[in-house]
């Protein structure tokens, strides 16, 4: 009997480590973070340099590749379907570098991931000679990445999704998802710094204090020299055995929350100091960014807490945006700039919610049945007008303020407003002609 | 004067700043699910342990054996970045190229440390494929590969190049107990050349 009780209680903490319900943050910003340094690979450190690695004047040319090094074994090369030209790898580098784009924004991420992934796949199996660790990490994380729901918050999915629901039902919060896939990426990057812990501890100048002195002296590798208090056989010994031991760390005590943040800290400084002195472009960084899997997501949201009460002590409390809950378009529309709002720089206020009107000091009710209003320093402003200030506002939006203030511009931005606002109901429908409840319902 | 007295309010510790809303309501995961991704998890992670044991005869045939789901995918591991031990020389690649004439022509490949800070840094994967992988036994497959780019790299119809040479020039990083600054270190001299191509016509095309 003691037996199925025993198997019992360690299964059941197995599946809480794989199961248990998380946040999708965490996966969400490493998701941007893998994008950007994709982007990041590819513009900088390839294309200067394309045709010496890829296409028919390779280095190693493709048949030569295919003969000799994947020999008889299965091989995904996207770029092997089209015809052998330069043409064709300036064409994949452009769509890839789209692709990474789309990963980063978030755009249509459950096809975006898998093909980045299958295209950098392609472009490893095409050149494996100008590949380092940093390379296969980012490969393999996105592999993993391609099972997880990393779309699910801060991307562009996330807000097209947002405009089908009510966020006065279901909120702004997205819905939480297994960790499996979180818990995967942590196991992959403990399973690294293990690996190389054990080689490093394998060999004798890890042990004698002096791999620092001779990582410090390899020519190719050089970046900023050394300042002097660190040229100095005491310090590099010093700076050797951290090595050694934050690695160690990384795979062991970073498991524990009371010993998380320390760890973290110290391997971040650690892989600071190797990006300052050695050059090893985006290794440091694709590790560095695979923390963030590791930062709980309560601590994340008290960091996103800290950040917006600093912007609110900087530039004051938030600007009301008034606007009219019986109609779709303008709640939807409210519910998506709420979700660009970063710094929390807009209060959405009701004016039809009778127990908003206490906070609605100076509003002219007559006025805000026509178009949105929200308030500034010299009251309330509407139509167009309104919508630039909000946008003003919005960081993620700053890219269409130039627009915005052509000349011209307010005349026309003002009658289409006042177009679209006067046929609201006409074009979108009320919310108290059952819309809304019908929709209510099925969000729920 | 409330204002301002909100404000200082508001610029309290951490532990009492207003918590964000957490995500709530994960859809039900299916035991066909749970199923499939530890089958997933237990395969990936077998595939990566087998990959990084050290080599021996049962870990040769084990990764054989799973060639077949790790090759496409790339999914062997290696996290040997300077270890076991970190190499204590300093050297750097160059070709000799033999022209029908009989003139040489000398060619060193990108060396990192005369190139521009960001330079280098944009351009470090020259480094990776002309001093970490062409010198060494693992690429001589590819030598004869790399002979016809560079006769290809320098070619004149009315004076062809006959034959490509590669070597390395090196020179050992002095050892800790004579310990050297990085700024003292010796130039790398010590030649070997370690291929030898004859450049034939169709190399040419």
């Amino acid at each position: 009997m003691n037996l199925p009780r025993a198997l019992v209680e360690p299964i059941s903490k197995i599946d809480n480590f794989f199961f248990a319900p998380y946040s999708p943050y965490p996966l969400a910003l490493f998701r941007i973070l893998l994008g950007l340094l994709m982007l990041d690979t590819v513009i900088e450190h390839l294309t200067d340099d394309i045709f010496l690695y890829y296409g028919p004047n390779a280095v190693v040319p493709l048949n030569s590749m295919a003969c000799r090094w994947w020999q008889f074994n299965p091989v995904f090369d996207l770029i092997a379907l089209f015809p052998y030209t330069n043409a064709t790898y300036v064409v994949f580098f452009g769509c890839f570098i789209f692709a990474c784009l789309l990963v980063v924004l978030g755009v249509f991420t459950r096809f975006t991931v898998p093909i980045a992934y299958l295209m950098l796949l392609s472009l490893h199996k095409e050149c494996p000679f100008n590949l380092n660790g940093g390379d296969s990490m980012m490969l393999l994380s996105m592999l993993i990445l391609c099972f997880g729901r990393s779309g699910d918050a801060l991307s562009f999915d996330s807000l097209m999704k947002s405009l089908k629901k009510d966020w006065r039902v279901v909120g702004f919060v997205p819905p939480v998802q297994p960790i499996w896939v979180v818990r995967m990426l942590q196991m992959q990057l403990t399973l690294a710094y293990l690996d190389t812990f054990l080689w490093k501890a394998s060999g004798t100048k890890w042990l004698d204090g002096t791999a620092v002195y001779y990582a410090t002296r390899m020519q190719d590798f050089m970046r900023f020299p050394l300042p002097f208090f660190m040229d100095n056989l005491i310090f590099l010994s010093l700076l050797t055995w951290g090595t050694l031991i934050i690695e160690a760390w990384m795979f062991s005590l970073i498991w524990f929350r009371k010993t998380r943040y320390t760890v973290l800290a110290l391997a971040l400084m650690m892989h600071f100091g190797i990006d300052l002195f050695i050059n090893l472009p985006v290794f440091e960084w694709v590790f560095m960014s695979m923390f963030i899997l590791f930062v709980y997501p309560d601590d994340l949201s008290k960091v996103a807490s800290w950040i917006r009460q600093k912007v609110t002590i900087k530039f004051g409390p938030a600007s009301v945006l008034a606007f009219d809950g019986k109609c779709i378009l303008c709640v939807r529309g409210v519910g998506f700039l709420h979700r660009l709002d970063l710094f929390r720089r807009i209060e959405l206020i009701d004016f039809t919610d009778h127990n908003n009107h206490d906070r609605l000091i100076e509003f002219d009710f007559a006025r805000a049945q026509t178009e949105m209003l929200f308030s500034t320093k010299n009251g309330w402003i509407g139509g167009f007008r309104a919508f630039r200030e909000v946008v003003k506002r919005l960081p993620l939006l700053w890219i269409v303020l130039p627009l915005m203030y052509f000349p011209g511009m307010t005349n026309i931005g003002d009658a289409l407003y006042k177009k679209v606002a006067a046929n609201r109901y006409l074009l979108f429908g009320r919310c108290d002609d059952g819309y809304c409840e019908i929709h209510k319902g099925g969000a729920a | 004067m409330a204002v301002t007295e909100n404000l200082n309010k508001a610029e309290s510790s951490l532990s009492e700043l207003p918590k964000e809303p957490m995500p709530t309501g994960m859809q039900s995961v299916t035991s066909g699910y749970r199923l499939a991704v530890y089958l997933f998890i237990i395969t990936y992670f077998s595939i990566a342990v087998i990959s990084l044991l050290p080599a021996f005869a049962y870990q040769i045939r084990l990764a054989n054996g799973i060639a077949w789901l790790s090759h496409p995918f790339n999914l062997v591991q290696n996290w040997k970045l300077f270890c076991p031990d970190v190499r204590s020389i300093n050297f750097y690649s160059q070709a000799v190229i033999q022209f029908q004439d009989g003139t040489l022509k000398y060619y060193e490949y990108p060396r990192l440390n005369q190139m521009p800070m960001f330079e280098s840094y944009r351009r470090q994967k020259l480094c990776k494929i002309f001093q970490d992988c062409m010198p060494w036994p693992d690429f001589a497959l590819f030598w004869p590969d790399a002979a016809r780019q560079i006769a290809r790299a320098n070619l004149d119809p009315l004076n062809q190049p006959v034959m490509i040479s590669f070597s390395y020039n090196w020179a050992k990083v002095p050892d800790a107990a004579h310990y050297a600054k990085q700024n003292e270190l010796p130039e790398p001299r010590d030649n070997h050349t370690f291929f030898v191509y004859q450049v034939k016509p169709e190399d040419l095309k």
